[in-house]
């Protein structure tokens, strides 16, 4: 029953968006009350392979990005209907060529305000924390990685259907929000460059393996868990943010339970542990350990895992002279990991953030965060330290007044040595169109996160046109 | 009391700085207080057309609105750009106090949230225009030494000249030379000069008309002799006290 009205929603906010964009001129035209506001873009972006260090790997992907924002606002009723698409077409040229197309709503929502009251439903996206582009509170809409970071954080968020409701009646506000179904993070496990474990399927199935082998990779499967998939209350989510400031210090407290949004494997049987150390490690070794186990059945399953998590956190920002300075700290109860023998298992961690930022004289932008989890009640665990420390940071400079920018985003685990570099160059010509071309650089030992994408370091050009 | 163009208000305010020894310049620092505390408003809404335009005459333009509201001891100022598509989305909440550092938030859609940004990095160029953060903001009389240098009519006006330096060296500028307008007590053209001494910017009024009895600048150039580069902006509407809410200058309203 859930599932259908959760159709129904979907169809209405659909038909809705588009009788928005077609209509939505022309009404808002015909009634002085309504404004609508808009803004699109077209984004054609081409990735080039240039570490040939894995045949199985796309050389060239193209990344035809359709985005069109739109906003109808009913100024005397205080209304906003908010409906925001997005169409994607993509195409993979290497070992195999593939074609893949999508089209989604990417926000869809209705906004009431009275007074000091803020009312809100729909699929939406929400920013909480102060951390760029990393998570720590910003934890109420999934993301999807099926790009891995190819996309910064806000443009890998995925909408969720919530209600909201907002009371801010000065410098404080109480923002509150209710998601009736959980919404995973979407990632793939195997078929693509960026899938967790990459190409490895295709690979050995197309390799010179013994087909008793080969068998037992084929038969590997991730699932979804059914009651987390499920349109159903019990996996609802909830949050609550209070935001005051204290002279020139903004601050928030936080209380969320929610999911874990980024699934962790979870094994049906003691083998599937075997399992995940040939998928996380395929060496043949691992591989002829799996097979002296015997596995069947369940043994090859392996289910996606979204613990709930209770959450409790704070965020300040500030200014110090000539420096910006922000940080994030939450408390998470029931965290998932996998044990060094890849069993799961959920721990409790605390994490916090800091970051500052600086414009020098010459007009160089300058940011840099510290990000540090810290696991309790530690026990050796897979690819994660008891305390581990991260730093990301970015660097940009624009030229002509805006028209060229530089810009570089990086990120360095100093527990694990896993190092990612993204420098871009932009010229913008005038009228919305600008041209980029950058690079993504993925560095590290290949059970980090970084590293795990070592194979693929690419050159991109973009041409991106906003009107 | 608030005017239509914040950037506006903060250019002219940067001409109100007021003298210290002689009676003249006491007069200079009377006629800066005059520019200052002139009735611009309760409040007032603002719909801008900027254009930027550099040395080969490429331009390029923005159109942004501002809201403006007068909270006697606190400037409160959102500003909010609507075209083109590339910097659209881009909102900006300044709240001036009397007695300290201006407080500034800054949204930029790609972000999703607002931030609070550096306010004492003045010298620093807003969104690319040739106003830097200090010219957004008005500086008040009595942070400067003002004297009167010379009477004289500009473009068919009487206006009293008047310079001004700054006292605690709070400023990017060494010092400005302002043009008050007797009859409006607006400053209808200001010359920047650096820490060196040279002049390296101008800014001069085109348009000047009562709007709703207040007057009010309707059209205005800021000229980067230094850069070759110049910011025009051109009022398209404006609308004074219109009892505009306190919801608007906030920093939750920069993320809705």
């Amino acid at each position: 029953m859930l599932k259908e009205i959760t159709k129904i929603i979907k169809l209405l906010l659909c038909v809705f968006t588009f009788e928005f964009y077609f209509a939505g001129f022309v009404y808002a035209e015909e009634n002085k009350d309504v404004e609508w506001e808009h803004k699109n873009a077209i984004r054609a972006r081409i990735y080039q392979d240039i570490a040939d260090n894995n045949e199985l790997e796309d050389d060239v992907a193209t990344d035809l990005l359709f985005e069109s924002d739109n906003s109808l606002w009913f100024m005397s009723r205080n209304l906003l209907f908010k409906a925001d698409i997005e169409g994607r077409i993509e195409t993979f040229e290497g070992y195999d060529s593939a074609t893949d197309s999508m089209f989604r709503i990417k926000e869809g929502y209705a906004q009431f305000t009275k007074d000091t009251h803020t009312f809100t439903a729909g699929e939406k996206i929400v920013t909480w924390g102060k951390m760029d582009d990393v998570v720590i509170l910003d934890r109420i809409n999934p993301q999807d990685f099926t790009r891995f970071i190819l996309e910064d954080k806000q443009d890998r968020k995925l909408s969720a259907l919530m209600f909201k409701y907002d009371y801010s009646p000065g410098d404080w506000k109480i923002e509150s929000i209710f998601k009736p179904f959980f919404k995973p993070s979407a990632v793939n496990y195997f078929g693509s460059d960026w899938a967790v474990f990459g190409n490895l399927k295709q690979g050995v199935s197309d390799g010179n393996m013994a087909q008793a082998k080969k068998d037992i990779v084929s038969a590997i499967a991730v699932e979804e868990q059914d009651y987390v998939t499920d349109n159903n209350l019990k996996n609802s989510e909830a949050g609550l943010r209070l935001t005051n400031k204290f002279n020139a210090l903004d601050y928030s407290f936080y209380y969320m339970n929610i999911r874990h949004a980024l699934p962790v494997l979870k094994e049906r049987t003691a083998t599937g542990n075997l399992v995940k150390q040939y998928l996380y490690d395929p060496s043949l070794a691992n591989l002829n350990a799996l097979e002296a186990a015997n596995p069947s059945g369940d043994d090859y399953i392996l289910e996606r895992a979204h613990p709930r998590l209770n959450v409790v956190g704070a965020d300040w920002e500030t200014v110090i002279g000539g420096y910006g300075a922000r940080g994030e700290i939450g408390m998470f109860w029931g965290q998932p990991y996998l044990r060094e023998d890849f069993s799961y298992v959920e721990k409790d961690v605390l994490s916090f953030g800091l970051g500052i930022d600086h414009t020098t004289a010459n007009d160089i932008y300058i940011d840099f965060q510290f990000i540090a989890d810290y696991v309790m009640d530690y026990e050796g665990l897979f690819a994660q330290e008891e305390i581990a420390k991260q730093f990301t940071g970015s660097v940009s400079k624009n030229f002509k007044r805006g028209i060229i920018n530089l810009n570089l985003d990086w990120a360095y685990s100093l527990s694990y040595q896993d190092l990612m570099l993204n420098p871009v160059v932009e010229y913008k010509f005038i009228n919305g169109l600008s041209v980029s071309f950058g690079s993504f650089m993925f560095m590290g030992d290949s059970t980090t996160t970084f590293g795990a994408f070592n194979s693929k370091d690419l050159i991109y050009a973009e041409m991106k046109y906003l009107f | 009391m608030k005017n239509l163009i914040i950037i506006l208000m903060s250019v002219c305010s940067l001409f109100w700085l007021p003298p210290q020894v002689l009676a003249e310049e006491t007069s200079a620092l009377n006629i800066m207080e005059k520019v200052f505390y002139r009735d611009d408003g309760l409040d007032s809404y603002s719909k801008v057309e900027m254009l930027l335009v550099d040395k080969k005459n490429n331009t390029r333009g923005r159109i942004l609105e501002i809201y403006a509201k007068d909270y006697s001891s606190l400037i409160k100022t959102f500003l909010e750009f609507t075209e083109p598509a590339d910097i659209k989305g881009t909102k900006f909440l300044s709240i001036e106090e009397e007695k300290a550092d201006n407080t500034q938030y800054l949204y930029l859609p790609a972000l999703g949230r607002s931030r609070r940004i550096v306010s004492s990095q003045k010298n620093l160029a807003f969104v690319n225009t040739d106003f830097t953060y200090e010219d957004m903001q008005r500086r008040r009389p009595e942070k400067d030494t003002h004297r009167i240098i010379a009477d004289e009519a500009l473009n068919s006006r009487n206006c009293v000249v008047v310079e001004s330096v700054s006292n605690d060296n709070t400023s990017q500028y060494s010092k400005r030379i302002s043009w008050v307008d007797k009859e409006s007590d607006v400053v209808v053209k200001i010359e920047f000069y650096d820490k060196k001494g040279k002049k390296i910017k101008e800014f001069r009024v085109n348009g000047l008309e009562k709007k709703d009895g207040i007057w009010t600048v309707t059209d205005m150039v800021m000229d980067n002799e230094k850069d070759v580069h110049k910011t025009y902006m051109k009022l398209l509407e404006v609308r004074y006290n219109q009892g505009l809410g306190d919801d608007i200058f906030t920093s939750y309203s920069l993320e809705k």
